[in-house]
């Protein structure tokens, strides 16, 4: 495989993986639907 | 302005409600659209237009598209024209009939992408049964072998347009679960799907993604595979064409400019949060995209038909790709009927919790402008889906699905996603839409957004909506010969296409009446 490639997958991928593992921990960590209204 | 009663109904869970928010957004264009465009525009090259859409294009779209079905479900608007209405503080009488389109697009793609998914869960059955796998002597005639299936399977050739009764029953199969689940609700019908289904999508792909890249050397290896589709082709990134072909994948792959996210965020409570979950959805498809849409279809292809046929294959478009192509490749592995189902299952199932988002609007809109309830919405739903996707199940071959695609699946969205966005930013004010978007908020935004959201994305669309406008939306309306519906160049095909284009404008005209009934009773009743 072309090393730039390589390079290039390998980046993007990990970009979006990255991106979507943050946001789904936060979101397990956040309250439920509903919870902070009064 | 009077406050009415807020949507009844909520999410259960904050996972379910992402879940369905990406079974939304990930559907067949991941796995099939995405690798064929990647291939066609330049491979890694069009990766980098493709980034610069999902930031400038997808992501603010995202936000503002949570942001309007919020604000609209606070006061009981659960379809777009309502939310339209509430954007200019009912002040512009107009804005509501621009809705219609948030309510009759998706409805359009809903009748005919359930029609598509019913093809995949066709498709499942015979990988069980081994119905189509090795017919023929060598790689390309099997190939072929899978291609006369597929034609058959969808009465391509049949000169009278109609028979075949195997399709029929695949799609009210198909059409009936979506009525069945779309009848329990939010929380018990269309959450449960996604906390079930989306979770079940990922693992499929996953494990026919380790199959695939631990393939033997055939014709190539897997890794010729992603060479071919990640290697950058840089005279390409001058090209116009490959931006807007990024930037208008953006919209399939999100589901933008569609009316279907603000029916999903309008059951949210005020101080629910947009952002971050906004966000966790933009990204769980972008990862469905990416990671497991890339590695799949192309790399399966390259390593059976090798660059040069996968290159071919991919000129065909997304269902030789993703039907033929795949299909004639896990016939030729080890275990061919659990990979084949595996395969075609995961893709069903992409497309029914895309379906199930796509008819939401309808349903709500019948809920609040016609007074049904919700099992009534519902059965009227699958009723018209029946009806109406019975004229594509006969007359596939007549370009009728191609003219309802084009219309209400392609360059609808970006009419679209440009009249929310000036609504958005111009007329409710982007000072109010950022608090808006922020109000209880668990992501703040970056503040480079805000100037994004009133210029820079509008001009984008602007700009995406003129070339697509002038190359072709013109040409495919006169049916002209550089027409982007290939079946306008056959003559026998133009009454079945005013047809196809009568019906939708039929729906629109329905949608326009209902508003205007239901706006005359609501103001007799204040």
């Amino acid at each position: 495989m072309d090393p730039f490639a390589k390079v290039f997958m390998l980046v993007s991928m990990g970009s979006v993986t990255a991106l979507a593992a943050y946001c789904m921990s936060r979101i397990l960590r956040s309250p439920p639907p509903g919870s902070k209204e009064d | 302005m009077s406050v009415q009663q807020p949507v009844k109904e909520e999410w259960g869970t904050r996972i379910g409600l992402v879940l369905a928010m990406a079974g939304n957004a990930v559907g067949l264009g991941n796995f099939l659209r995405f690798p064929v465009q990647a291939a066609q525009n330049g491979g890694g090259t069009f990766m980098i237009p493709y980034f610069i859409s999902f930031i400038l294009l997808g992501i603010p779209l995202m936000w503002i598209e949570w942001g309007v079905g919020r604000y609209g479900g606070r006061f009981g608007h659960g379809s777009v024209p309502g939310m339209f209405d509430v954007l200019t503080d009912r002040k512009k009488h107009w804005a509501k009939y621009l809705g219609v389109l948030g309510v009759i697009m998706p409805l359009v793609v809903f009748i005919y992408y359930t029609y598509i998914a019913s093809w995949m869960l066709g498709f499942s059955f015979f990988s069980l049964t081994g119905k189509y796998f090795g017919q023929g002597d060598t790689v390309e005639a099997r190939a072929e072998g899978v291609r006369t299936f597929l034609a058959n399977y969808q009465n391509i050739g049949d000169t009278t347009g109609t028979g075949g009764w195997i399709p029929v029953l695949f799609f009210g199969i198909t059409m009936v679960f979506l009525g069945w689940v779309l009848a329990r609700g939010i929380s018990g019908g269309i959450e449960k799907l996604a906390l079930y289904g989306v979770p079940l999508l990922f693992l499929f792909a996953v494990v026919l993604l380790i199959r695939i890249l631990t393939l033997p050397e055939a014709a190539a290896t897997p890794a010729d595979g992603l060479n071919f589709i990640w290697s950058p082709k840089w005279e390409e990134l001058g090209n116009a064409k490959v931006w807007v072909a990024a930037a208008g994948q953006m919209f399939f792959t999100l589901s933008v400019g569609m009316g279907s996210i603000q029916t999903y965020a309008s059951y949210l409570k005020r101080k629910d949060d947009v952002t971050l979950t906004g966000l966790s959805t933009a990204a769980t498809n972008e990862f469905a995209e990416v990671v497991l849409g890339g590695t799949l279809a192309i790399p399966a292809a390259v390593v059976f038909f090798g660059v040069a046929g996968a290159t071919a294959i991919a000129a065909n478009g997304s269902f030789d790709l993703g039907i033929v192509a795949m299909g004639t490749v896990l016939g030729e592995i080890g275990g061919s009927q659990i990979w084949g189902f595996l395969w075609f299952f995961l893709l069903f199932i992409a497309g029914v919790t895309s379906c199930v988002a796509l008819a939401s609007p309808a349903i709500a809109f019948l809920q609040e402008e016609v007074g049904l309830t919700r099992r009534n919405a519902a059965k009227a739903i699958t009723g018209l889906g029946i009806g109406m996707g019975l004229f594509h199940v006969f007359f596939l071959q007549k370009g009728v699905l191609d003219e309802w695609d084009y219309w209400a699946g392609t360059f609808g969205l970006v009419v679209f996603a440009a009249i929310e966005i000036f609504l958005f930013s111009w007329v409710f004010g982007i000072n109010r839409g950022w608090d808006e978007l922020h109000e209880g908020a668990d992501l703040k935004i970056p503040g480079f957004y805000k100037p994004v959201m009133k210029w820079v994305t509008p001009a984008f669309l602007l700009v995406l909506l003129g070339w697509w406008g002038w190359t072709q939306a013109i040409p495919t309306l006169m049916m002209s010969p550089d027409s982007a519906i290939a079946g306008h160049g056959d003559p026998a095909n133009i009454p079945y296409i005013w047809v196809a284009r009568l019906l939708m404008v039929l729906m629109v005209v329905v949608c326009v009446v209902l508003i205007k009934r239901s706006w005359a009773r609501k103001r007799l009743e204040s």
